[in-house]
């Protein structure tokens, strides 16, 4: 009796290759036949040695997750970075300035130390030292009066720094002719509290933008459109186990009675899934530990990156295909090329950048990685789920390109040397 | 007798250099079939031509009396391959390796899992079930290897080089194995570069060199084709110099070495050399400790062909 | 030398591989560069895309309106289409779009208080567009309460918003002009430590492979030696990335290039390279993992870049990660970019805290021998 309690007609068999008449039901034999298919016994069988190999799981699973927390640090910031820190600046105390009380007096109501401090001022009496200052870099403007009454402002930069100054004096001139020609025009204004208005800020504008993307949040879809086409690693697994010169089993699957294609396409499989799975643990990262907001659509979000998994998986296994090379350079295609594809979905560089690589040259927009990422990105910011299907459409688009092309190159292979 | 494998002119070059050379063979049913040669000879060449992995650029080969294509299902469902590198899989156990590579071949669940377990017990690897690669000695890993390239009870072995670097423990084993499929009605393409192994097992042997065949035939019809007829050595107890001058003179003597006190005296065929050389000692009055006489070894009938030694080349 | 000779041969056998990471490297640079600069110190250069769709007749007020937003501004014609107009925000065709409702003239002037609705982009152009769009409706607001007639209200606004101060730029700092060269050394970060560590990691790997099979051949070098031929052989290589890189560099900025800033961005990423190919060294010894090098390579090199303020320019960043940051030589490297793109004046006072942090990038090389060096004598005391 074997384990499962069941008379196995074979002990009794001679071993001599005896074959079983399947098709005839032997009197004491209650043998359920237990057939598994070609597909299902490599599937399984390869997705246990996936789940075994913990160093490949291990780093293709930590590499997107400590990028991911790199961006949290890194760019936590930057939401609050609205808030300035007061800018520098020195202004030339001479006989102009006392003239205009009033420049003087907003000056320093902006400079007094509270939560609305927009100046960190220093009063010097001549400009030699504004200018040294100003060369070293302690400040970031300095503001001189002429003897005319009029105010300049001088800098080294154009930056952000420099705006504001320019902002606020600008300000101060523009509300002082404006309070100047509303009370010529009707000194009413006075008593009627219409000049009041002048202090106040209103917003005359409605936001109807809907959904703004906090700026840290489009890293992390970079960071997962980049680990989906890692999945090509799993790709190229899958490739291994059938191109003889590329691993010692394969050369045992190709004198093996198995399909070639079935070989691969059980492998690409079992990739696919540990892939996916992956994938979704890096999202829970995201979402529960660093708590990105990443969307409120659950399910598009898991269909995309469903694709997105089927699309770096592909790409591995066209990759894998498509050339004779060693492993090591084909890894490292894997590598560079994912590279160049992440560089173009906005991850390495302000963001501003992607967009202007977009203008400068349009076909860039269809690299896969920069397709999840703004796949992800629609999704979160459009009304309509119009974009993101067209995203999710290229997507698969593009992995159907790879099976394709993987197809073609598949062709029975022999080998000059193994 | 069936042949179950039949080579022809089969030439294969890596660029410039000529692998194998117009080589010819044929492998009969039920048979243990030795390709011997040194290292470098093309011997891992012909078994991966024969097995459709290489390209070649003239030949003719058939197994089971048909042309080896990708997709000869029925023909590759009746062979088995041991390649001499050792491929399984690091992450699964013996077991779930033995277990995989036999279910490329049988589908049925209840069949596999007995032929699994008999080509465990047929490598004597009922104790190492649940270990994984990296746990196993050089020899274990071997019989693992084979394990899993016979565990379908092929018709058709080929086993290329299957004992280099293993200790002598498992080497036994290994062969005894061998032995037992055959007797099971396998028919065995076994390569390798140890002469002794060859002698042991196969019927009928192709010795190669440089991708030439340079003899064929059974043990005895190889070492009946070369002049040598036998190999006696006796180890005097002094004076070896002078006698070798005249061991070299005498009837029938191919040629005689000296090592220190021992001579080896190659002879060509003939009866009674041995008592011939007795009665010589004797007559000269030449002590001796030992004499014993040898026939031929493979390793003399490939040094008389090629001038060379089949090992450390 | 056999051990140096060797290791060539192993990147011979890898050139393609190693030309082809470089290449990359250098085109994402080139790329990087015709973008033109983001930096923040060029925050007024660039004007904002705004998009006006006015669903009001062309009055006296917002014919005024429309001209100062073209004034402060880059306009973008758009469809009355919101497809097509999210889309354009999508792709950052344009950042602020501005609805103007009907019959808001009117109502404005009724004092029934409309609101112009908008969509804008999260970027700061978009922000600042916000800022002065409510700067003149509150001017307007204000006249129109206090009884003028349209076009008053525009003109009283026009010659407020005339008064201007004058900014005067003053010993120009080079940023302009330095700009390019900048982002393509501060890219060179990024591109030097993932070449330095993918392809010392590779050919170290192949070499070791090699190493165990001919063990009889090679144990007689002391382990000291071959590892210091290694290190060389790394070296020159490395070095041989570089001068490809700044030769890049000098053809396609070559007046930018040819000044004392330009030589001072050389000497720092030449030392930054020697010490980013000790890290690929370091590295190399303590993996000897395959799937963990890919991994190692983008955690090491993209990781250091984003928290050195390769990417994300070093102002934006969080105070702790830049400390974190301040223990690895990207930081560095990046400092003494930033600090050489501005310099204006050459004495030894100005350079000094440029030669400060490349020593300290120095620094680091040294330290990442010398851990090497420990690593090879417990090696060898395991062995």
């Amino acid at each position: 009796m074997d384990k499962r309690g069941r008379f196995c007609f074979v002990q009794v068999a001679n071993l001599k290759n005896i074959k079983m008449d399947k098709t005839e039901p032997s009197p004491f034999v209650q043998v359920r036949e237990r057939k598994e298919s070609m597909l299902g016994h490599v599937l399984k069988n390869k997705l246990n040695v996936l789940l075994r190999s913990k160093s490949l799981i291990f780093w293709t699973l930590i590499f997107p997750i400590i990028m991911s927390t790199f961006f949290k640090l890194a760019l936590s910031n930057i939401a609050t970075a609205e808030e300035f820190d007061p800018v520098k600046i020195a202004v030339i105390q001479n006989v102009a300035l006392d003239n205009e009380q009033n420049l003087k007096t907003v000056i320093g109501e902006l400079s007094t130390e509270n939560e609305n401090q927009v100046f960190e001022t220093t009063y010097i009496d001549n400009e030699e030292k504004a200018k040294e200052m100003l060369k070293n870099d302690d400040i970031s403007g300095y503001i001189i009066m002429d003897e005319n009454g009029k105010a300049d402002v001088r800098v080294k930069d154009n930056g952000i720094q420099q705006t504001i100054i320019k902002y606020v004096i600008d300000e101060y001139y523009q509300t002082a002719s404006a309070a100047t020609q509303i009370i010529n025009f009707n000194p009413q204004v006075i008593y009627d509290g219409t000049i009041q208005l002048l202090e106040e800020s209103k917003e005359y504008v409605k936001d109807k933008t809907g959904n703004n993307l906090d700026y840290c949040v489009n890293y992390y879809y970079t960071a997962i459109a980049m680990a989906c086409i890692y999945g090509g690693l799993f790709g190229l697994e899958a490739v291994k186990e059938t191109e003889a010169n590329l691993s010692k089993r394969a050369a045992r699957v190709s004198v093996a009675p198995v399909h070639k294609l079935k070989m691969l396409f059980a492998n690409v499989t079992a990739g696919f899934i540990i892939q996916y799975i992956e994938i979704l643990i890096l999202l829970a990262y995201i979402v529960f530990v660093l708590k990105g907001n990443l969307t409120n659509n659950v399910p598009w979000i898991l269909l995309l990156s469903l694709a997105g998994s089927f699309a770096g998986t592909t790409f591995g296994l066209f990759i894998g295909i498509s050339n004779k090379k060693d492993e090591n350079t084909k890894v490292g295609m894997l590598i560079a090329i994912t590279m160049v594809c992440s560089f173009f979905a906005g991850m390495m560089g302000a963001p501003q950048m992607k967009y202007q690589m977009e203008k400068l040259i349009p076909v860039v927009k269809y690299n896969p990685v920069s397709l999840i990422t703004d796949g992800f990105h629609a999704l979160y910011s459009y009304i309509t789920l119009d974009m993101y299907f067209e995203k999710l459409i290229s997507v698969i688009i593009f992995s159907i390109i790879m099976i394709a092309l993987s197809y073609i190159f598949i062709r029975r292979k022999k080998y000059d040397s193994i | 007798m069936e042949k179950i494998i039949e080579v022809e002119n089969l030439t294969k070059s890596y660029g410039k250099f000529k692998a194998l050379d117009n080589l010819s063979l044929y492998v009969e049913k039920g048979r243990i079939f030795g390709l011997l040669g040194p290292n470098g000879s093309g011997k891992s060449t012909t078994i991966n031509c024969l097995l459709s992995l290489l390209n070649y650029e003239k030949g003719t080969i058939k197994l089971f009396g048909k042309e080896l294509t990708p997709e000869s299902y029925d023909i590759k469902a009746k062979i088995g391959v041991v390649f001499q590198d050792v491929a399984v899989f690091e992450e699964l156990t013996v077991y779930e390796n033995i277990n995989y590579f036999c279910g490329l071949y049988i589908k049925d669940k209840a069949t596999r899992e007995k032929y699994v377990e008999d080509a465990i017990k047929l490598t004597g690897l009922e104790e190492f079930k649940k270990f994984r690669p990296k746990q196993l000695s050089g020899g274990l890993l071997r019989r693992l290897n084979i394990a899993c390239g016979i565990a379908h009870k092929p018709e058709l072995i080929f086993l290329d080089e299957p004992t280099v670097a293993v200790d002598p423990q498992s080497r036994n084993a290994i062969l005894e194995g061998i032995k037992e499929l055959n007797k099971n009605g396998a028919t065995i393409v076994y390569t390798t570069h140890y002469m002794e192994e060859v002698e042991q097992l196969c019927n009928r042997i192709v010795i190669i060199d440089k991708g030439k065949m340079i003899a064929a035939g059974t043990k005895e019809e190889l070492k009946q084709s070369i002049s040598m007829g036998e190999k006696i050595t006796i180890e005097l107890s002094e004076n070896a110099n002078v006698v070798l001058e005249q061991v070299k003179k005498l009837q029938d003597v191919i040629e005689a070495k000296q090592e220190d006190n021992t001579l080896f005296i190659t002879y060509k065929k003939g009866e009674e050399h041995l008592e011939k050389l007795i009665n010589f000692m004797k007559e000269n009055s030449i002590k001796y400790l030992k004499i014993f006489s040898e026939l031929p070894s493979l390793n003399d009938v490939f040094l008389e062909l090629t001038g060379k030694e089949l090992r450390d080349n | 030398m056999t051990v140096f000779k060797n290791y060539f041969k192993i990147v011979a056998r890898y050139k393609w591989l190693i030309l082809l990471y470089t290449g990359i490297c250098i085109g994402i640079s080139i790329l990087n560069m015709s973008s033109g600069g983001n930096a923040p110190e060029q925050f007024m250069e660039n004007k904002p895309n705004i998009a006006i769709i006015n669903n009001d007749e062309e009055t006296v007020l917002i014919k005024g309106f429309t001209q100062y937003i073209t004034e402060k501004s880059e306009i973008v014609e758009l469809e009355n289409n919101e497809e097509k107009i999210q889309d354009a925000l999508f792709y950052r065709e344009v950042d602020y779009v501005l609805y103007i409702p009907e019959n808001y003239t009117q109502d404005f002037i009724n004092k029934k208080e409309p609101q112009i609705e908008i969509k804008k982009t999260a970027e700061g152009s978009a922000q600042y567009t916000q800022m002065m769009v409510n700067k003149y409706i509150k001017l307007a607001d204000i006249y129109n309460r206090a009884g003028m007639n349209e076009q008053k209200i525009v003109d009283s606004i026009k010659s407020d918003l005339e008064k201007q101060v004058d900014i005067v730029i003053e010993n120009e700092s080079n940023t302009k002009s330095m700009a390019i060269p900048s982002l393509y050394y501060n890219f060179a970060n990024y591109s030097f430590l993932a070449i330095s560590i993918y392809i010392i990691a590779i050919v170290m790997s192949v070499f070791n492979n090699q190493m165990i099979k001919k063990k009889n051949s090679i144990c007689k070098m002391p382990y000291k030696k071959i590892s210091n031929q290694l290190f060389l052989g790394n070296v020159i290589l490395i070095l041989g990335v570089w001068v490809v890189y700044v030769l890049i560099s000098l053809i396609l900025c070559k007046e930018a290039m040819l000044t004392m800033n330009g030589l001072l961005l050389m000497l720092n990423s030449f030392i930054f390279i020697i010490t980013a190919a000790s890290i690929g060294f370091l590295v190399s010894s303590l993996v000897k993992n395959k799937d963990a090098i890919s991994g190692i390579v983008n955690v090491v090199a993209l990781g250091l870049s984003f928290i050195s303020g390769c990417f994300a320019p070093q102002q934006w960043l969080n105070s702790t990660v830049l400390t974190v940051a301040k223990f690895f030589p990207s930081y560095w490297y990046i400092k003494a970019n930033t600090e050489i793109i501005e310099l204006t004046s050459y004495g030894f006072e100005d350079i000094k805290s440029i030669l400060t942090s490349i020593s300290i990038i120095f620094g680091f090389g040294v330290l990442y021998v010398f851990i090497i060096g420990i690593i090879n004598k417990i090696k060898l005391h395991k062995k």
